[in-house]
């Protein structure tokens, strides 16, 4: 038996058993597959829902969410100050124990040596 | 839904504040506070401690961090730099760090031109220029 055969074979028998159901029981499948199509179109306008919630409540508490938001903001900045503060830390180290003095950096000459890249 | 909401718009929030979470956090330390460790390393800069802002002192102690994991020629070039490192203005230390940042990014050869060149300097006598007065 080749595969298109067992193809054949296999979909005939799955026929023959879906013509043999009782109508309970055709029933009962019908209204499964209802309840997993309604569950999914719930879950997709879920998502929808969340947004326009926090839309409605920033329009309900406008003042509230503005104080908020320019909070985190405020605090945000910061804290990105700080993070870049660390990664500077780690600079001065090497800086400081590489072999030019720190003041070699601030030498009038230095920018023009640093930024002749043809030489 | 009330509660899903809240929950929503603390999170929004919280990660436009992550950074200020992630970071740590500037506090004022007096010298008798640090540890043994931090005060050998930082000792060259003992006297003006007290005097240093948080945000000058958090940087200075993870500087600190990394001083037990030098060679003895960095611990030493470390300190004796520190002094003068601390008195430079914040603009002339950002100078200092551009520089520094644009001399790593070149090439091997180019570095040591620049380095070089200093020292060419150095040897003629060229006045090195001298940190500003701790105002």
């Amino acid at each position: 038996m080749n595969e298109q055969e067992f193809i054949a074979k296999v979909t005939e028998a799955l026929d023959e058993g879906a013509g043999r159901l009782t109508s309970p029981t055709v029933e009962a499948l019908r209204a499964g597959r209802r309840r997993a199509l309604a569950g999914r179109r719930q879950r997709d306008a879920g998502g929808a829902h969340a947004w326009v919630a926090v839309l409605g409540w920033a329009h309900h508490h406008s003042r509230m969410f503005w104080l908020l938001l320019l909070l985190a903001v405020l605090l945000g900045m910061v804290g990105y100050q700080m993070l870049n503060d660390q990664d500077a830390s780690d600079l001065d180290i090497q800086l400081l124990t590489d072999d030019l003095p720190p003041q070699a950096y601030l030498h009038g000459d230095m920018g023009s040596w640093l930024n002749a890249r043809e030489q | 839904m009330a509660q899903r909401t809240r929950a929503i718009i603390l999170f929004g929030l919280l990660a436009l504040a992550q950074p200020a979470l992630a970071a740590e956090p500037y506090v004022f330390r007096f010298w008798s506070e640090l540890t043994a460790e931090q005060q050998k390393a930082l000792a060259p800069v003992a006297e003006d401690w007290n005097n240093f802002p948080p945000r000058q002192q958090t940087r200075l102690l993870k500087v600190a961090r990394s001083y037990g994991k030098l060679s003895a020629t960095q611990q030493q070039r470390m300190q004796a730099r520190l002094r003068a490192w601390v008195q430079m203005t914040p603009e002339q230390r950002l100078l200092a760090r551009r520089n520094y940042q644009k001399l790593i990014e070149l090439p091997a050869q180019k570095q040591v031109q620049v380095k070089q060149r200093w020292a060419h300097i150095q040897s003629e006598g060229a006045p090195e220029p001298e940190p500003p007065e701790t105002p």
